[in-house]
């Protein structure tokens, strides 16, 4: 086993907030020869896209199930060659520890869309890093839903390198007692009136834990760019640990930069409201905190995987600590 | 007459004048146990102070820079003189200060400010108070407006300030603190007594006039219950070619139903680096409202500390940063929720422009035991060209699920509808864009008295009129 620094913020705050990065201990991987992508694309780290081996490259609609086991580590590079317009969907689950990369080679016109479940269990610790490297006029829409977990870290790179390319992400995550989620997304503006939205909806339960640091970085030359960023917690038991860092980085006057968190509880208006129409408290909490989650899994566009993932999220719900 | 045609770097010309110093008033350059020991002596410290120098000083020698923030590299720590001797002890009567000093605080309307609006005023020049005085009416009310060193002589205050002297602060902090509980010199206490709300505010005004020096003051502040008490905080000093260095150290104690309002405009040359640590601890009920402008320094690292240690207890944080060409301001606050039902607020601006670099930076931190506690986060910065840096890094971490904690931020160029509108109202384009920056800043002018805010726009909006045409 050995430990690897991961997930490190672009800029870095105070130290005593323990929230720069993160260190997990993996299994001692063999260094790669195979290269996934750009390596210096990458939000989890050079030396993790330095153990990525078995590496397949892939260039149209794929729906692939991912069944990672202790050590295993595997890459993917996606090609939406020019005006291509294809969907990648990943339904990933592991048992141990084990490392997935995915580079998504985005060329001018092109739409590529990556869906990623990630299903963890009580053992599972996945590091999961996206790479992505945006051209003129490609769109990159990523969606990924966390299920539990003991450990994951995840997350996504992507550099908007031509003019009017265009970065969606959209993220929910479920955790329970035990669980850790440690996210480092960063969104780098380098093209003309270039776009990014990322929103982050997500629940948190039992002695959860997660970290999610969202970094718009808006280089010199990107005029005209667009970039935004929100996300929403909901803080279900007292004794869960949120850290959230939006960072914007910004060295061109002419763009437009937000982003916004919001995090706490439910509305006491809201469980008010409902339970005055019969509805158990208990279930009030599941219904909205569901909703979080069950809208962005019926828009994966794939019956087979919502399906999967809706009966994952079902066995969540069983579980007594959520 | 030539109008505001265009934002240009604040005009610092009235703060830039200076006085030769006779260098054998200074120790020597460089912190070592015997510089540590020699200004202890100068001061005439206790022999608990003595040591604590002594044992911070260790700690300084053993912990690393930050490594997170803007660069320090241009800080010589072994060319930095820690201590002036000052010519003359300090004076209650502003007659009895020397010529020069009297001077350099009229010029900066130190007098003025004090007979118009000011309950009390402490003047510091280099490493020592010069002059310290309060209103009589406030003195027979029990407040305490003096400077730390006569305090800690003083049987009456002695163990308040040895029981109080960096708690909140502790030197293992960081590294400047360490290198404050060290060095310091200077500084305000400030007691206010149960039930007594001082209308009208207190100033310190810290003018660091020496080459390649560093002033380290330490302002104690203890506001007990059911009071209220507005202090001021001014600082300036001429610019020289070599770094000087400001480390100096606020501690507030805010007792139950109390509110301090602690309000500071920072105009430091651009050759400072300011270092500067300040901490508030709140009681139950109580209020710290901070109201800050940073507009000097070359290099800054200020982030006030509230920590709401008391049910209920507030915090508020008003900021504007304005960085220009070779600054690199990095500001913001720190909010700890320690209590119940405590709540907290932030609203910041910053402006960067011709090359100059802001940050905002923050923290909330809600612990488990803060359950109802609530926060609201809210920061904007103004880029006016692509040459400037600007960012915002705040980090929230909640540890309850009983809080509520909001943050929005918001970072680009001034709106050409704004513009427009102006321009359809008469305005040429860049009067326009000099009055929306000017009204950019409202959130801390209009929380200031109108003395305060008046410069401070000065600050802003004078040297605004450029000569474009």
């Amino acid at each position: 086993m050995k430990e690897i620094l991961l997930n490190r913020m672009p800029a870095p705050t105070w130290n005593r907030l323990d929230i720069n990065d993160i260190t997990v201990q993996i299994p001692d991987i063999p260094h790669s020869t195979q290269q996934c992508g750009n390596t210096a694309i990458t939000a989890l780290g050079s030396e993790f896209c330095g153990s990525i081996g078995n590496v397949t490259t892939i260039s149209g609609n794929e729906n692939i199930n991912i069944a990672l086991e202790i050590g295993q580590s595997r890459g993917y590079t996606v090609h939406a060659d020019k005006s291509a317009d294809i969907t990648v969907i990943m339904y990933i689950t592991a048992n141990g520890s084990a490392l997935l990369r995915t580079f998504a080679d985005v060329r001018e016109n092109a739409r590529l869309r990556l869906v990623q479940v990630i299903v963890g269990n009580n053992d599972s610790i996945i590091l999961n890093d996206v790479g992505a490297d945006i051209s003129d006029s490609g769109k990159f829409d990523i969606t990924q839903i966390f299920l539990g977990g003991k450990c994951t870290v995840s997350g996504v790179c992507a550099e908007l390198n031509g003019y009017r390319s265009d970065l969606s992400c959209s993220i929910g995550y479920l955790l329970g007692s035990g669980e850790l989620l440690d996210i480092n997304n960063t969104v780098l503006h380098k093209g003309k009136k270039s776009l990014s939205h990322t929103d982050v909806k997500g629940v948190l339960s039992g002695d959860a834990k997660k970290t999610f640091r969202g970094t718009i970085d808006f280089r010199n030359g990107s005029s005209g760019a667009v970039g935004s960023e929100n996300e929403d917690v909901l803080l279900m038991d007292e004794n869960v640990v949120n850290k959230t860092v939006p960072v914007i980085l910004c060295s061109e006057e002419d763009v437009e930069g937000a982003h916004g968190a919001s995090i706490g509880r439910l509305d006491d208006d809201v469980i008010y409201y409902m339970t005055s129409r019969g509805i158990p408290e208990e279930a009030v909490y599941r219904i909205i905190s569901g909703s979080r989650l069950e809208g962005l899994i019926h828009s994966i566009g794939d019956a087979e995987t919502e399906e999967r993932a809706l009966e994952a999220l079902e066995r969540r719900w069983k579980n007594a600590a959520l | 007459m030539k109008e505001k045609t265009q934002v240009s770097d604040i005009n610092r010309s009235m703060y830039d004048f200076r006085y030769e110093e006779d260098e054998s008033s200074f120790l020597e350059n460089g912190i070592t146990p015997d510089i540590i020991r020699e200004i202890s002596a100068e001061k005439g410290d206790p022999e608990w102070m003595t040591e604590f120098r002594l044992h911070s000083l260790g700690i300084y020698n053993k912990l690393e820079m930050p490594q997170w923030g803007p660069s320090i590299e241009g800080l010589d720590m072994d060319r930095i003189v820690a201590y002036i001797r000052p010519k003359k002890r300090m004076q209650n009567d502003w007659n009895d200060v020397p010529d020069d000093i009297k001077e350099t605080f009229e010029k900066l309307g130190i007098p003025q400010a004090e007979r118009e609006s000011l309950a009390g005023v402490g003047a510091q020049y280099d490493s020592e108070l010069v002059y310290h005085n309060v209103r009589r009416e406030v003195a027979e009310s029990g407040v305490v407006y003096t400077d730390l060193e006569s305090a800690m002589h003083d049987e009456r205050y002695a163990n308040m300030i040895r029981s109080h002297f960096m708690k909140l602060v502790p030197p293992t902090d960081h590294k400047f603190a360490a290198l404050h509980g060290a060095v310091w010199s200077g500084g305000s206490f400030v007691y206010v007594p149960e039930g007594v709300k001082l209308e009208i505010p207190l100033q310190s005004y810290f003018r660091l006039n020496a080459k390649g020096a560093g002033q380290f003051e330490h302002t104690l502040i203890i506001v007990e219950d059911n009071a209220y008490l507005h202090f001021i905080e001014g600082c300036s000093a001429p610019k020289y070619y070599e770094a000087s260095l400001h480390a100096g150290c606020v501690e507030l104690y805010v007792g139950n139903n109390s509110t301090l309002r602690y309000s500071t405009i920072e105009n430091w040359s651009k050759n400072m680096y300011n270092l500067n640590t300040k901490r508030a601890t709140v009681g139950e009920n109580g209020k710290v409202e901070w109201v800050s402008g940073s507009f000097g320094s070359h290099v800054s690292y200020l982030y006030p500390m509230s920590i709401l240690n008391g049910k209920g207890a507030r915090a508020e944080f008003t900021g504007i940063t304005f960085a220009g060409e070779g600054q690199d301001l990095d500001t913001g606050a720190k909010i700890v929720h320690n209590a119940p039902d405590t709540s907290s607020y932030m609203n910041t601006r910053s402006i960067s422009k011709s090359g100059g670099a802001s940050t905002f930076r923050s923290s909330v931190v809600i612990n488990e035991n803060a359950v109802g506690s609530r926060s609201a986060v809210s920061c904007e910065s103004l880029m006016l060209d692509s040459s400037s840096r600007s960012d915002t890094i705040p980090s929230m971490v909640v540890k309850t699920d009983k809080a509520d904690i909001g943050h929005e931020a918001r970072i680009g160029r001034i709106s050409d509808e704004s513009v427009f509108y102006l321009m359809s109202r008469g305005l040429d384009e860049n009067s326009a864009k000099a009055l929306i920056v000017s009204g950019f800043a409202e959130n801390v002018s209009k929380e200031l008295p109108l003395e305060y805010a008046v410069e401070m726009n000065n600050l802003i909006n004078l040297e605004m009129k450029g000569s474009i045409g």
